[in-house]
């Protein structure tokens, strides 16, 4: 019988998903809920598990189709019951305490011990099996240089997408460092008791600065620039396969408590890979933050289709110098990348230098609520 | 400079002839070793040129001459004394290892003996048990005697005025299949060019006879011979053998031995003596000990099997390690 | 006509000086020897480990002979070797010091009591029994190669007597007419075996007729015969008129090993012998012929003692070798 995509997702709203993995191969025996496959739909892995018994007979999407639910995925023969193949494994004789002797000639011993190879992985040519020096070189010249690692799954969307960004858009960075002395303040007597952070407070001042100029809160499709009514914040979260960005939605309409909630929420369910395709899509302007990690100021790529990418460095402290005095005040970089099809540079730096005003003087810019 | 080819014997009896006219202290006594020149040609045209004082031949008493020699040692002369056949050190070993090779230490250093005790070596012309052995190792064992194998008459002339001129008893061992007598088949590679002129070769310099890459093999005396031959027939067939001629056994060059195992990883030695308790035991040992991690393959040893030498030529050629064999136990270890 | 061979009362106290000298030294040693290895007999214990072959007794062989030589004149003994040594001139402190395996010793330790050389006197003995007559001969044969008149001595027991080397030596010295003397010491016993029991031939003072050279025989331990032989022998083989063969009856006090039960000797053998004390005629001898005095005999023996006390000091004070020196010395430089 032939087993199709089921339907999780919405093809219409995020289209079609790719077979990212196999788990069974043609002849294998499957049981009811076995794992068969994994689909990938915009960075959301699904799995396809197997609704009854029996053999595998044909793979019909093999690994890398693009599908969408209901085309035709795998072909099994059901059987009434599981077939045992492989017998149950005898309790093992218990081992005598092995000293397994690698036999090899001490020339071998020494070559191996020299390039760092271990014995019990090389096969001996020499009488009986002895390992001989010529062994152990040929075993040398055998080890790849490299481990190969296919780019698939999540890997391989942000890398066609970073591609597509850059070749499609001409992509320009404003660097601007920014006093945030009074945010830092203000951050530290009270917003971190409240458990608002600083990416919150970013997202917060740039929906604010959108506001004001909304030819920044756009995507640029084919030959059209779309200006969006709402204003949906991409947030840039790293997890252990790659990158992920969900989306806060009309972020200029929520508080900062709000905010900082939904980021820590998202973050999390992203780190467990427990997004859905709707909080991934739909972000109109995408931030990106790199502090953290010491980064001073960076050239961040956009996020296609949107026409801008916010990039933010770490708090620094710097000297200067007024009224014969050295003081000391904390910046922040920001970085702006825009691109050059649908804005130009007095724009961009103007949107900016507005986001900037709001971070420098937040007492009397940001909105709290 | 046009080649100067010697025989060995020739080679042997120029550098006591140098050696004799250079200092008036070396004397050479023996049994036929005067008028006859010795049975095998190394004391040729002496007795002529120096008269029968200075080389004299002596009744059939090995323990009275060569006891003699240790005596005449002790005053300040520098005698050369031939033990005709090496087989016949029994009835003379006590004057050689319980007093050439010790005086000079039971004496806490005060008594030198320079003495050279000559003597003939090896088979292979059908001369039964008691009259072709080769027996080097036994002379070898006891500390005291240094012991000289050359393979080559530039080899036997350079390492003779070298024995002669030393201050301690030397034992010098020529093959009879060496000295490139007309009445015994000698290789050719034997007969080599010898300067005119005196020189000397030091001890405890082995010499690579050829250089190679995939096994060394260790030889003395014919062996060497022999093992050259193997190696230029293996050679054919891609196997590239590095062949060490010993030329002392004491003092030993394990260095060359040991540098040329690191290169190939494998060991052949041959010998002509018996194979056990021997010269192949000694070597195979000091590489063992010594160059360990850089052995491919255990180390093989060719030798006279422990069978007194028979008399029959099929018999005798069988004991002998021959150039067919060497070939074979090479490529035994080779492959 | 045979030159008389001429005594003087110089030489004859010398003689009967070492004489004393060698019969102190050895009655020393025995109880030196004996030091450390009671109650049971434990042959390596003690400052003197090892064997130990003592010639009192036997003194006349050494002094009748040594008498004669120069330093240059070569000297080979036997395991039993102390008196030779001491005749011929070899330093005592360094003798006493190598016996007891010191580093002051003639040999640095590396020889011990058979193996005594000291190259100053070209003195050297072995344990092998035999041995020193093909040696001696080819120190006679080196002599008359280069032209001096110096000799070469080889001592032998009658058990040496039997040994290949002592026939082949003697033909050799014989055949090439070499300043050589052989000199026999009878003592009577191999060991154990009497020479009654070992020997074909009465006398081995015979055998020279084998070898075509003189053959004299000393009977009852007599210094002045065997000084007056040996005196002979060696003026006639300076002269280049060939070896000589030399035997002495003579008796050793002890066993021919200290330790040695002497099972095979008869019990009143010693007792006898000592009657016969060849210190004891020798000294009525010159007191005979006035030459010596009671007193002048105690002086002898005082002064004997007082050499002999001090070499033992000497040898008892001394540092041991270093052990790593038993890895230098066998070969020359």
């Amino acid at each position: 019988m032939i087993i199709s995509v089921p339907e999780i997702w919405d093809y219409k709203k995020y289209g079609p998903g790719v077979v990212a993995a196999w788990f069974k191969k043609e002849g294998s025996i499957i049981k009811k809920d076995d794992l068969l496959c994994h689909i990938m739909v915009v960075k959301v892995t699904y799995e396809v598990r197997a609704p009854v018994n029996g053999r595998v007979v044909k793979i019909v999407a093999p690994k890398g189709s693009k599908v969408k639910p209901g085309d035709p995925l795998i072909d099994i023969e059901e059987t009434a019951e599981v077939i045992t193949v492989i017998p149950e494994a005898k309790p093992a004789e218990k081992a005598l305490p092995s000293e397994t002797i690698i036999r090899a000639t001490p020339a071998a011993k020494r070559l191996a011990r020299e390039l760092g190879i271990d014995l019990s992985t090389v096969t001996g040519t020499g009488p009986g099996g002895l390992i001989t020096e010529e062994d152990v070189k040929r075993y040398r010249e055998a080890i790849p240089a490299y481990k190969a690692k296919e780019l698939s799954g999540l890997r391989k969307i942000i890398a066609d997408r970073m591609m597509e960004s850059m070749k499609n858009s001409a992509q320009v960075t404003l660097h601007m460092e920014v006093d945030v002395t009074e945010l830092v303040n203000m951050y530290e007597k009270d917003l971190k008791n409240k458990d608002i952070t600083y990416t919150a407070l970013i997202v917060k001042a740039v929906s604010q600065a959108l506001q004001e100029h909304p030819y920044m809160n756009a995507h640029i499709v084919n030959d059209e620039i779309r200006i969006f009514n709402r204003i949906n914040i991409g947030v840039a979260v790293a997890i252990e396969q790659g990158l992920l960005v969900p989306v806060i939605k009309d972020a200029d309409k929520k508080s900062l408590s709000q905010i900082s909630n939904e980021i820590k929420e998202l973050s999390s369910l992203a780190k467990k890979e427990g997004l859905t395709p709707d909080q991934l899509t739909g972000s109109t302007f995408t931030i990106t933050n790199l502090g953290m990690y010491g980064i001073d100021y960076f050239t961040p790529i956009i996020n296609p289709p949107e026409i801008a990418i916010l990039g933010i460095g770490r708090i620094s402290d710097k000297l200067y110098y007024e009224n014969k005095e050295i003081k000391v005040r904390k910046v922040i970089t920001l970085s702006l990348t825009f691109d050059h099809r649908a804005v130009d540079g007095a724009p961009a730096a103007e949107f900016l230098a507005k986001i900037a005003s709001i971070l420098t003087n937040p007492s009397q810019k940001l909105k709290l609520e | 400079m046009a080649e100067r080819l010697l025989p060995m014997y020739r080679a042997i009896s120029e550098a006591i002839d140098q050696e004799m006219a250079r200092d008036p202290r070396v004397f050479v006594m023996g049994e036929d070793i005067g008028v006859y020149g010795g049975i095998f040609g190394a004391t040729y045209g002496l007795y002529q040129k120096y008269g029968p004082e200075r080389v004299r031949d002596t009744p059939i008493s090995e323990a009275g001459f060569i006891g003699a020699a240790v005596g005449a040692a002790a005053v300040g002369m520098r005698p050369i004394v031939e033990l005709m056949f090496v087989d016949f050190f029994g009835v003379t070993f006590d004057q050689i290892f319980n007093h050439m090779a010790k005086n000079h230490y039971m004496s806490g250093g005060q008594v030198k003996l320079p003495i050279v005790l000559m003597t003939a070596i090896g088979g292979g012309y059908n001369d039964a048990a008691q009259h072709s052995q080769v027996l080097y190792s036994i002379f070898a064992h006891v500390p005291g005697l240094k012991v000289v194998v050359p393979s080559t008459s530039y080899d036997a002339k350079g390492l003779m005025i070298q024995a002669i001129r030393d201050d301690n008893p030397v034992v010098y061992f020529f093959h009879k299949g060496l000295m490139g007598l007309p009445w015994m088949p000698y290789p050719e590679t034997a007969v080599t060019h010898v300067p005119e002129e005196p020189y000397t070769i030091p001890f405890g310099k082995a010499d690579i006879k050829k250089e190679g890459r995939h096994i060394t093999v260790v030889a003395a005396a014919l062996m060497v011979h022999k093992a050259l031959e193997a190696a230029s027939k293996l050679e054919k067939e891609g196997i590239s053998v590095e062949v060490i001629d010993v030329r002392t056994l004491v003092p030993l060059d394990k260095q060359t031995i040991i540098e040329s195992v690191k290169k190939t990883h494998r060991l052949l030695i041959v010998d002509e003596d018996y194979l056990s308790y021997g010269m192949t035991g000694e070597i195979a040992a000091v590489v063992a000990e010594e160059a360990f991690e850089y052995l491919d393959a255990p180390i093989k040893r060719l030798a006279v099997p422990n069978v007194p030498i028979p008399f029959s030529r099929p018999l005798e050629q069988y004991v002998i390690p021959s150039t067919e064999r060497i070939i074979q136990v090479i490529r035994s270890i080779v492959k | 006509m045979r030159k008389l061979v001429e005594l003087t009362k110089e030489k004859a106290v010398n003689m009967l000086y070492t004489m004393i000298k060698i019969r102190y030294f050895e009655d020393t040693m025995k109880q030196i020897y004996a030091e450390g290895k009671s109650p049971i007999f434990n042959i390596a214990a003690g400052p003197v480990p090892g064997e130990m072959h003592l010639s009192a007794g036997q003194e006349p062989t050494a002094v009748g002979v040594c008498i004669h030589l120069r330093p240059e004149d070569f000297v080979s003994a036997t395991h039993r070797a102390h008196h030779v040594a001491i005749a011929k001139g070899v330093d005592l402190k360094k003798l006493a010091a190598e016996i007891f395996g010191k580093k002051t010793g003639l040999c640095k330790g590396k020889g011990g009591h058979m193996h005594l050389f000291d190259a100053k006197v070209n003195f050297s003995c072995s344990g092998i029994v035999g041995a020193s007559f093909p040696q001696a001969t080819g120190a006679a044969l080196a002599f008359k190669m280069m032209g001096k008149d110096n000799v070469a001595v080889a001592y032998g027991g009658d058990g040496a007597a039997n040994q290949g080397t002592f026939h082949e030596a003697l033909n050799l010295a014989a055949l090439w007419k070499l300043p050589v003397i052989f000199v026999i010491e009878d003592n009577k016993w191999a060991i154990s075996v009497p020479k009654s029991s070992s020997t074909a031939i009465t006398r081995n003072s015979d055998r020279a007729v084998a070898y075509g050279i003189p053959g004299v025989f000393i009977p009852d331990n007599d210094l002045f015969a065997l000084y007056e032989a040996a005196g002979e022998a060696i003026e006639r083989a300076r002269k280049g008129g060939g070896p000589t063969l030399i035997e002495i009856e003579t008796y050793r006090f002890y066993g021919h090993f200290e330790g040695d039960p002497e099972v095979y000797r008869p019990k009143d053998e010693v007792e006898k012998l000592r009657e016969k004390d060849p210190i004891k005629r020798v000294k009525e001898q010159l007191i005979a012929r006035g030459w010596l005095d009671e007193q002048g005999y105690e002086t002898l023996w005082s002064k004997a003692r007082s050499e002999v006390d001090e070499a033992i000091r000497f040898a008892r004070e001394s540092p041991y070798p270093e052990p790593e020196e038993a890895l230098e010395d066998v070969f020359a430089r």
